[in-house]
């Protein structure tokens, strides 16, 4: 998406939000609109099939609606609704992680579900899940380093790094 | 690549968006869209403004003159400039057409000595913002190139004082070559710059006054299966260079640990870990493999355990014995949850560093407890003032220095400090240090919002203590470093 579109979305969604935030619910039903692709694949790249995105989606939406005081007009919009989607699904994760076996934290339980195309599934499968969040949010979702690494609570340098390695990494994946 | 990326992802919008009824039926009242919404969503059109009225009619009368040619090869050239300055999302505001066209030109030749070049690569080029300004055509080159500068985590202390290496990956699409970099700094000055061709660093490590670097060999920028390692002077003077056959696929070099005159090179794929220690000439003593999945994090620290090692993957801990690398047994005990930080051996014993906060559980289909659960529970939906949110960090988080069991690798508790972080450990003689943040102070977040289950709204300022300890455990110094830091809660 070019800049100045995502420029004007986001100031669209500031609106959107400030008019929620002042309990004006038509507000969500705008940001339903501009962001809900965005949820949507955010929370897939995440959780990994489609059918828990769409449980994502929703909650974030009852989220905003529940919160949206807490966000300051002028603000990035963006960021914000990305924070809460990132958080609520791997909210998600971790219940199903609970829900199986509190050891095995370490793995991704297997859930049936709809899945992505083959070729997103393999630039996924190049990449470790703190990856995927970095690439997916700074290039899909279009969040700037300093952004994704408030995020994900890492330095901004740190943020950098980790998304050069894994552009470097799909690099030569796609070249071999 | 970004692109390519940006085009693969966006294949999931081809996936339907779900019900708008059903999706916003779960949350509150929401009205049928109002006038209002309309107008948020529908796209302002602009009006072409005098100054591009004035500049299509120059245009027109332009081809009319006969300047066809001239003018179509300045267009072409302006839009070339355009689409890079779109590609790298490099801003053109401010610049006249002539001064687009000369930056891209700046650009591409690698010259990077225009004097406007800086100021468009300040717009859109990441890694700017930290860096010293104002930068020279090297360093404005080296950014451009290599997309960053070495970063603090790159840079490895060595034994000498006050000297760091950092390192850094290069691709140059002029020429096609990879190739690493690898730094000495001291203080802010870089005292040299080494290239490594064909080689991709994945760690580096301080060996006294020599410094061993290891990655993936490249062969024309594609990914072997062959670790190379090489062992440099405090001169940057290669002292050897050595391969080594993984026999994995695209092997990733997590961590080198200089132990006992060896260096140990932990080294993974997908489902595998290679263990392979080297001596100081580059010989082998051994190597094994080890079962290991690879996702998640990477390992950033190791050391040695009774036959194995003890890894940090994240927060977490793992232990390699016997062929496999696991989950250690415990993440925390009863309702506390460690987060590790960082470990490191001292007088035989592995020492950890973290804090203890809430553990999560998961009752009746509800999240309770845990520090969601708790700050849930303690604010609901009233936006807490950034005092409120200090206290809450106070109260649920406790600093924790841990030691492992030298056999079971299982942590205990060593020491505690409540309302703090535990942070790096080090040794220093036969001194153990332990930084500890304390929280001392909390700041609402002017300029931007971020929804955060725990004390995001805040800005919180902790105090940097150091703990000394002797080989015998006992606190032997507290003290405030006089250094503080600033994070999210």
């Amino acid at each position: 998406m070019n800049s100045f579109k995502q420029a004007r979305i986001d100031k669209q969604a500031d609106k959107a939000l400030c008019n929620l935030s002042q309990g004006d619910m038509s507000g969500l039903s705008a940001i339903y609109d501009l962001y809900g692709r965005l949820i949507l694949s955010v929370a897939y790249i995440i959780v990994g099939n489609f059918t828990d995105a769409e449980d994502v989606l929703q909650d974030v939406m009852l989220l905003l609606a529940r919160y949206a005081k807490r966000y300051k007009a002028g603000n990035s919009p963006r960021a914000y609704v990305m924070s809460i989607t990132r958080h609520t699904a791997i909210n998600l994760i971790k219940k199903r992680k609970t829900e199986l076996s509190t050891d095995e934290i370490g793995d991704i339980p297997a859930r049936d579900g709809k899945l992505a195309s083959v070729e997103v599934q393999d630039l996924l499968a190049q990449l470790t899940e703190e990856e995927r969040q970095i690439v997916t949010l700074h290039i899909y979702a279009g969040l700037s380093h300093r952004q994704v690494a408030k995020m994900l609570e890492i330095s901004t340098s740190a943020a950098e790094k980790k998304y050069q390695r894994a552009l470097k990494k799909l690099k030569k994946h796609y070249e071999s | 690549m970004k692109k390519k990326i940006d085009n693969i992802l966006h294949q999931l919008d081809s996936y339907p968006l779900p019900d708008k009824a059903k999706i916003l039926a779960a949350s509150p009242i929401v009205p049928a869209e109002t006038e209002e919404h309309r107008k948020l969503l529908t796209p302002v059109r602009r009006r072409l403004g005098p100054a591009k009225l004035a500049a299509l009619a120059m245009a027109a009368l332009l081809l009319v003159a006969g300047g066809v040619t001239v003018v179509a090869e300045e267009a072409k050239a302006y839009g070339e400039a355009i689409d890079f300055f779109e590609e790298y999302n490099l801003s053109a505001e401010g610049f006249s057409r002539s001064e687009i066209k000369k930056i891209y030109r700046d650009i591409v030749s690698e010259s990077f000595t225009y004097e406007k070049t800086e100021e468009a690569l300040a717009s859109g080029l990441e890694g700017y913002e930290i860096q010293a300004k104002p930068l020279d055509s090297d360093g404005l080159k080296r950014l451009w190139m290599v997309g960053y500068v070495w970063g603090v985590e790159d840079q490895q202390q060595s034994g000498e004082a006050g000297v760091e290496y950092g390192f850094v990956q290069v691709y140059n699409p002029q020429t096609r070559e990879h190739y690493g970099q690898l730094f000495k700094i001291k203080g802010d000055q870089q005292i040299w710059c080494k290239r490594l061709d064909d080689l991709y660093i994945y760690d580096a490590r301080a060996v006294g006054d020599k410094i061993m670097v290891a990655g993936n060999l490249l062969e024309k920028g594609v990914a072997t299966q062959t670790v190379r390692v090489c062992l440099l002077d405090s001169e940057s003077d290669v002292i050897w260079q050595k391969d080594y056959n993984s026999r994995m696929h695209q092997p990733g070099v997590n961590y080198i640990l200089y132990d006992e005159g060896n260096c140990t090179l932990f080294t993974a794929s997908n489902d595998r870990m290679w263990i392979l220690t080297i001596d100081m000439e580059g010989n082998l003593v051994s190597e094994r493999y080890a079962e290991y999945d690879a996702r998640g994090e990477w390992i950033k620290k190791v050391v040695p355990m009774g036959d194995g090692y003890l890894m940090l993957k994240g927060d977490r801990l793992m232990q390699e014995k016997d062929g496999k690398v696991q989950s250690t047994v415990t993440f925390g005990s009863g309702d506390d949850y460690y987060e590790i930080t960082d470990m490191v051996e001292f007088n035989g014993l592995v020492y950890l560093s973290g804090r203890i906060v809430p553990s999560i559980h998961y009752e009746s289909g509800k999240w309770s407890k845990g520090l969601y659960g708790l700050y849930q529970e303690q604010f609901g939906e009233k936006t807490p003032s950034a005092e409120e949110q200090l206290q809450f960090m106070k109260d649920h988080h406790t600093a924790v220095l841990l030691v492992c069991d030298p056999d079971s690798g299982e942590p205990q508790r060593f020491y505690t400090i409540p309302g703090a972080s535990g942070s790096q450990l080090s040794v220093k003689g036969k001194q153990l240090d332990w930084l500890v943040n304390r929280y001392v102070g909390a700041e609402m977040n002017a300029n931007e919002t971020y929804y955060i289950s725990t004390g995001y709204l805040a800005t919180i300022k902790a105090d940097i203590w150091r703990y000394a300890f002797n080989p015998y455990g006992q606190v032997v110094g507290e003290k405030d470093t006089g250094s503080s830091i600033e994070f999210e809660g």
